[in-house]
């Protein structure tokens, strides 16, 4: 199985080749390729449409029911396209874990918090109940929740949106992936929050070894988040590279638009306009 | 010249649901106590954490829900939020709303044109309706054939432009936005960020805007109230946000986002 | 409405079936093939022929032509609770909905209470005090599908209502009654008529039901429930005939519980209009995505906790 310490030394990568997405005749995703390195947080860029969720969701082996998949999608050297969902759920949690956009829907109103981030602990660490619980204790203090144990023993609707976000990490993590994926993870946040936890990200990528990818629409988060990424326009990669190069040079249309657009929103530095 | 809008000592208190049979619930407290002027012509950015009370306040400025305690004036005259529609309707001839949501604000049973007719319908505003949904239609840059179609057929950005068209259309003089650009992505929030400037240039609005993007406030505003709790912790000028003072606005000013 | 209807199979199905039954009833006020009720002693059992379509029973009454005058009593049977269930379904959402708090809450609990009630123990009830009759089927099956409409209704209309579109509505300057009429009423209607469609389902299920107990209209009346009543205590030795009201009885009743459905899916706008992409939302209310902090947005304070089913499938 992937993630054990041993063979964390020897891994490939996150590598997608040329991965297409087909639904109901309509091209989502075309040709996509690039890889995450082992420990490496890479972006994953464009605007609505561009099939940057769709990326996230084949990655997790998601698409939507009737999608056509085909390409190569290799963790740490499995092949995961073509795998049967029950042999691609077993990658799911321990190898690669996801990390939605909306914390409020992706928690279940109505069982505490404690008890859903313990679910991946005995899933994926074979854990009883009461070592899961203090395993997800533990949990919940690495992604930086206050008063760990108290705080668990709540709802989801008794906590913050940034609380509820850090629950989803806690439970992205669980299985301790080899990959995270997250998709606009901070786009429901709001802004001081949404940068705690791009902070938290990068902790746990630093910490653990984690490669992340991350899906937004939004370069200032990609700048703080990422080092490269790859820049979707209606299913193509049309651009990929470090962040500074894209901003400085952009070179294809799309992604001059979206660095425009960011400079257009982002916080003026020294005298207003 | 009188002010656009006035509010003293505006609180508002909500009662949350009780945890026993013989507790009453606990009380919280959204606005908590705030004295706000906007001059006529002004663009005022309402700017806070989550939770600080900005959705709050700007509902009480327009009139969408009653302060517990403290008042609202517009133009000299007290705003009353519970008051009836025909008693309103001076009000909400003056005014127009921009919500968040872009999935939400619009009727998914009714179609675009009906959707930007409302206020006119309402407010029984003279002259052909059609022409003026057609006119508002085109000034937000959406196609001619759009009044027929439905909301679930457009975009988010789309939508939000239509909600605007909605906010405009009977020649308001005060715009109110709850975070219009929060739930769009940065391509689109370029583009509406300068819709609402051209708009408010043209038609000489008075801006009242919430929003938590420190960028969009530095764009659209000249004056900026930053809230915390409920309070006013820091106002004036928005060349404040330059220079913070308070350590709210700075942790404000700190987490936006910037291009390295 | 009707051609969008047609396009689709449950649509075309239930228009189909309930046309037909619209079209025998009224057939059936001026022409059987044979008198229903005449009994013919030596004519009991006889197979299905061109005198007698689908045979006769044990009294040797012409099945088809009780069949026939059946689809009178069906037809009554299920537009009238149908028109009990929407009056009593309005009135209690009504008063569940726009009136003063406590009136409001009062209402909640009652309808809670009411709704505890079985269909069928009320029919009963009624039947017991006032005396079986086709009427007290209509009454009891249109006041316990009222009280389920209200009560479905009444968490939907609140659902409504604190939508954004309804705010936006208030800031537009539109009164409570243009909110009511444009706003809720619309948005409500496809609950409302799933659900009107199951009452009259359920009222020609249950007349059925209480014909069999002895509960339902007299002998006298030509029923499907009464015929199968008779019939099934034969099943053993002509198994054969009861099929034709059990058929009967299965496909209107499949075709009413459809219609609901149906009407509801051609009256969508996010299901009728639009490219296929947007199809794929209509199911839920709100598209994948819509972000944005809402921390500050005011508790519902006054809200018991109802649950609603969800208004599509």
């Amino acid at each position: 199985m992937s993630g054990t310490t041993d063979q964390r030394t020897a891994r490939d990568g996150l590598e997608v080749r040329g991965l297409t997405v087909r639904i109901a005749g309509r091209t989502v995703l075309d040709d996509v390729t690039f890889t995450v390195p082992p420990g490496r947080r890479v972006g994953v860029i464009g605007a609505s449409g561009s099939g940057k969720s769709m990326t996230s969701l084949a990655l997790m082996g998601l698409e939507p029911t009737g999608a056509e998949v085909t390409g190569s999608i290799r963790l740490d050297g499995t092949e995961l396209v073509g795998l049967r969902d029950r042999e691609r759920a077993r990658h799911r949690g321990s190898g690669i874990g996801m990390v939605f956009q909306e914390p409020g829907t992706a928690l279940d109103p109505l069982r505490r918090v404690g008890a859903q981030v313990a679910e991946p602990l005995r899933l994926h660490r074979g854990l009883d109940r009461r070592a899961a619980a203090t395993a997800a204790v533990a949990l919940a203090d690495a992604v930086g929740l206050p008063d760990p144990a108290s705080l668990l023993r709540q709802y989801p609707h008794q906590l913050s949106g940034g609380q509820r976000q850090r629950i989803c990490i806690a439970m992205a993590m669980a299985g301790s992936p080899a990959y995270l994926v997250a998709d606009e993870p901070t786009t429901a946040l709001d802004v001081t929050t949404e940068a705690r936890i791009l902070e938290l990200f990068e902790r746990l990528s630093t910490d653990r070894g984690t490669g992340m990818l991350f899906v937004t629409h939004d370069l200032a988060v990609l700048a703080r988040i990422a080092d490269t990424a790859v820049v979707l326009d209606h299913g193509r990669v049309v651009e990929q590279g470090s962040v500074r190069t894209l901003l400085d040079a952009p070179q294809h249309p799309a992604t001059t638009a979206l660095v425009d657009a960011a400079r257009a929103t982002a916080r003026l530095t020294g005298g207003s306009t | 010249m009188t002010d656009a809008l006035h509010a003293s000592g505006l609180h508002r208190t909500y009662r949350l649901p009780r945890r026993g049979p013989f507790e009453p619930g606990p009380v919280r407290t959204a606005v908590d106590g705030v004295d706000l002027t906007v001059a006529a012509g002004a663009r005022l950015g309402i700017v806070g954490e989550s939770g600080s009370g900005k959705s709050t306040l700007v509902r009480l400025l327009a009139g969408l829900e009653a302060p517990t305690a403290g008042s609202v004036t517009a133009g000299g005259r007290p705003v009353v939020a519970s008051g009836s529609a025909a008693a309103m309707r001076w009000f909400r001839r003056e005014t127009g709303v921009v919500f968040q949501d872009p999935y939400a604000s619009l009727d998914p049973r009714m179609r675009i044109g009906s959707i930007v007719a409302e206020p006119l319908r309402a407010l029984r505003v003279p002259g052909v309706h059609a022409d003026l949904v057609r006119a508002v239609l085109e000034r937000v840059d959406l196609p001619a054939d759009a009044a027929d179609r439905y909301p679930h057929e457009f975009s988010g950005g789309q939508r939000q432009r239509i909600a605007i068209a909605r906010a405009v259309v009977h020649g308001p003089r005060i715009l109110f936005g709850d975070e219009p650009m929060s739930a769009l992505d940065v391509v689109v929030r370029a583009r509406v960020i300068e819709l609402f400037r051209s708009l408010a240039d043209d038609l000489g609005l008075t801006l009242v805007l919430v929003s938590h993007d420190i960028g969009v406030v530095q764009r659209l505003c000249d004056t900026v109230v930053v809230l915390s709790d409920g309070r006013v912790v820091e106002q004036g000028p928005v060349s404040l946000l330059d220079a913070p003072q308070h350590p709210v606005t700075r942790a404000l000013v700190a987490a936006a986002p910037t291009l390295p | 409405m009707i051609r969008r209807l047609l396009t689709r199979p449950t649509g075309c199905f239930a228009v189909v079936v309930l046309g037909l039954l619209v079209v025998l009833a009224l057939v059936s006020l001026v022409w059987t093939p044979q008198d229903p009720f005449r009994a013919d002693p030596f004519r009991q059992w006889a197979p299905p022929g061109p005198a007698h379509w689908f045979g006769t029973d044990a009294s040797g009454r012409d099945i088809a032509s009780y069949l026939l005058a059946g689809t009178r009593t069906t037809v009554l049977v299920a537009a009238g609770s149908g028109v009990v269930a929407s009056v009593v379904g309005i009135v209690l959402t009504a008063v569940g909905s726009l009136t003063t708090r406590w009136v409001r809450e009062g209402t909640a609990v009652l309808l809670d209470i009411l709704v505890a009630f079985p269909t069928l123990l009320t029919a009963m009830l009624l039947t017991a005090v006032f005396g079986g009759s086709l009427g007290i089927v209509v009454v009891s099956v249109g006041l316990s599908f009222g009280v389920t409409i209200a009560r479905v209704a009444r968490g939907e209309i609140r659902r409504i209502a604190r939508s954004d579109y309804v705010v936006a509505a208030r800031a537009s300057g539109v009164g409570p009654l243009g909110v009511l009429t444009r706003h809720l009423v619309p948005n409500a209607a496809p609950l409302f008529t799933v659900q009107l469609s199951l009452a009259m389902a359920t009222a020609v299920l249950a007349e059925a039901g209480l014909s069999y107990l002895g509960y339902g209209a007299g002998s006298d009346t030509a029923s499907w429930g009464n015929l199968l009543a008779d019939l099934q205590t034969y099943i053993g030795v002509h198994p054969w005939s009861a099929t034709w009201p059990g058929a009967a009885i299965a496909l209107v009743v499949a075709a009413l519980s459809l219609l609901g459905d149906a009407v509801r899916d051609a009256t969508d706008p996010r299901l009728t209009t639009g490219d296929r992409a947007a199809r794929g939302t209509a199911a839920t209310d709100r598209t994948a995505g819509t972000p944005g902090p809402g921390g500050d947005r005011a508790p519902d304070a006054d809200d018991p906790a109802t649950t609603t089913p969800g208004v599509t499938a």
